[in-house]
């Protein structure tokens, strides 16, 4: 398999402290790559450094084969333009609908016609689960879960090969949580995606990670498959995975079979 | 992949035009207008669509194959296993019917819409008014009610902090003031009189209305903001949660600081303005410091000068209420705090000349 992202002896200080002293991962085409970590243990700036945001102190970060320390604006822009990012809070433009949001990224990279745009647009709005009329809605005036899939479909806009999603099930209920985890795997088999994700849901992570990666102490203290992560002797992933929280994920997944 | 050289999408016939072959990478480049000419350049009546030559597909390029096998009614055939599923999903959701947009209403509807919510404005201006007033009474019923850390707050930006601006532009609004007046004033040799125009112009009229202007501009668009953000945010839900009327906690301090405040930096803007007028009846009118001031003493009353204090109460009363009273119209979305600043500027200079209105006719009737 090939490698999206390689990421070899990452270093990130922040003041005096290190959050992030020498990690290294791979992330192959088509899995479903979790991030997971307590509070703070620097999930979300692992993410932003992947994509860009924060450049790290030391060590090397490679997104499809580019290396991105150093990179200049265009290669940036050309690998931006493959990578589609869902932000936890949804980071919808407020002042545009729904659908002026999916258009906007296509509206700036491509040379499409404004029609075709448009009836893209919709497929995507179609493709998340949302309702046609949600469409002309504006940000304010969409539920969370609905604000969730609308910045899921703006994320994929321009058919990225590489998705990246905050805590995509933070503040929805179980059901609709659910729902979310399936639409991903949905998508990432429909699309041909490779996704990363960060996450608290204990749940999803049982249900759609393809392996998962804790991070503790500034380092990733286990990486692999769920269960084998969750049988790791660290006295953090213990903690995560075998509290009263974590036992109750687990035995959902066993339910479903 | 990325390394793959790049091979366009392609849409040839076979079978003298029976068959359509689709081949080559069908991406988002499938869109662009030159293929899509190609796309649309194929006439319908083919019997049979090959896809079994594409490379890759993604959405953009599922939609343009669904176009060409739509227009041909027929289903592509040999397309590779993992694009099937994608291509069905996009053949899928591209037959649903787009939703209507909202629907655009006349003229005689947006008037309508417009004046309804301008009465509905001066409504909810009206109750927050209302609101502001029971609230000031049961305050100072109780002065251990009245919050005096915010209302320090206040008096150091919106008081302290405007007083080198206020200072510079009072300066220069005298200065032009003297300017004008002196061309004309010169003419007639009656140069001395510039100190009678200057004090009455900028004590009466400049001083209480320069001060307003930037104070709405710096402040009353501040409380807009300020409020705003903690509308967004549910944080003055979270107040009234919490037992704390948002009306005691934010806005009556401001109001009551920014009437305590307002008087003052009129005396200042005062001091600046005249001050700009000397300098200029000194340099073009040759008017000395000594004879302009023994001059403004002899025609300045003392009216002239608690008339001019007397409207800043009233404008701090107006700029201080509508900057809160907008702050509390934001809505849920970041971009409404902008809209709503923007409102609460052009209402408060709008109230502030009406009132300097109000004010100039009452008192040519009071004969003040």
């Amino acid at each position: 398999m090939e490698p999206v992202i390689e990421v070899r002896n990452l270093r990130l200080r922040f003041g005096d402290t290190w959050i992030h002293d020498g990690i290294d991962y791979t992330v192959e085409r088509g899995e479903i790559f979790a991030i997971v970590g307590g509070s703070g243990s620097g999930k979300t700036t692992l993410m932003r450094q992947m994509l860009m945001l924060q450049d790290p102190t030391e060590g090397s970060v490679k997104v499809l084969g580019h290396e991105m320390a150093g990179a200049d604006e265009r290669d940036l822009t050309e690998i931006r333009r493959r990578c589609g990012v869902l932000f936890q809070h949804g980071a919808l433009f407020s002042g545009l609908t729904v659908l002026e949001n999916v258009v906007f990224p296509m509206r700036e990279h491509t040379h499409l016609a404004d029609d075709d745009m448009v009836e893209l647009a919709r497929l995507r709005v179609g493709m998340v689960g949302l309702d046609p009329a949600a469409a002309w809605k504006y940000p304010a005036q969409l539920s969370g879960g609905m604000l969730k899939r609308a910045a899921l479909a703006r994320a994929l806009a321009l058919d990225p090969e590489l998705l990246f999603l905050d805590e995509p099930t933070s503040g929805l209920d179980p059901v609709s949580a659910a729902a979310f985890d399936d639409l991903v795997v949905r998508l990432r088999d429909a699309m041909g995606l490779t996704i990363v994700f960060v996450t608290h849901d204990l749940d999803s992570l049982w249900r759609i990670a393809d392996r998962v990666m804790f991070l503790a102490r500034a380092k990733a203290v286990a990486v692999g498959p769920v269960a084998e992560v969750a049988a790791a002797d660290e006295p953090e992933v213990r903690e995560y995975f075998h509290g009263p929280r974590g036992r109750m994920a687990k035995e959902n997944q066993w339910k479903q079979g | 992949m990325s390394e793959t050289p790049r091979q366009p999408p392609t849409l040839d016939t076979a079978d003298s035009g029976a068959t359509l072959v689709a081949a080559g990478r069908w991406l988002l480049d499938a869109l662009t207008p030159a293929f899509r000419k190609t796309l649309d350049g194929t006439k319908g009546g083919a019997s049979a669509l090959d896809a079994s030559a594409v490379e890759a597909l993604d959405t953009a390029g599922a939609l343009a194959l669904h176009r060409v096998a739509k227009r041909n009614a027929v289903e592509p055939h040999g397309l590779r296993s993992e694009f099937d599923a994608l291509y069905r999903q996009v053949a899928e959701l591209a037959e649903i019917a787009p939703a209507a947009p909202p629907a655009e209403h006349g003229f005689l509807h947006r008037v309508g819409e417009a004046s309804h919510a301008f009465v509905i404005e001066a409504q909810l201006f009206l109750a927050f008014i209302g609101e502001l007033s029971v609230t000031a009474v049961r305050a100072f019923a109780q002065p251990s009610r009245l919050r005096w850390k915010p209302m320090l707050h206040v008096f150091e930006t919106a008081g302290w902090g405007a007083l080198p601006i206020l200072a510079l532009l009072s300066f220069l609004i005298g200065i032009v003031v003297a300017y004008q007046a002196g061309v004309q004033l010169a003419d007639y040799g009656a140069n001395i009189f510039i100190a009678d125009l200057i004090g009455i112009a900028v004590l009466r009229e400049f001083g209480p209305l320069l001060a307003a202007i930037i104070v709405a501009g710096r402040t009353g668009s501040a409380f807009t903001a300020e409020i705003g953000t903690m509308k967004v945010t549910d944080e003055i839900d979270a107040l009234r949660t919490i037992g704390v009327s948002p009306m005691e906690m934010l806005a009556l301090p401001r109001v009551v600081a920014l009437i305590i405040i307002m008087p003052l930096l009129t005396v200042f803007a005062d001091i600046f303005g005249v001050f700009g007028g000397m300098v200029m009846a000194q340099t073009m009118l040759e008017v000395s410091f000594n004879d302009f001031i023994d001059r403004f003493l002899a025609a300045v009353d003392l009216s002239d000068y608690l008339t001019g204090i007397g409207k800043a109460p009233v404008f701090a009363l107006l700029i201080a209420s509508v900057g809160c009273h907008q702050g509390f119209q934001v809505g849920t979305s970041a971009d409404s705090v902008g809209h709503q600043v923007t409102r609460s500027v052009v209402h408060s200079l709008f109230l502030i000349i009406v009132a300097d209105a109000i004010f100039s006719v009452t008192f040519s009737m009071l004969g003040l």
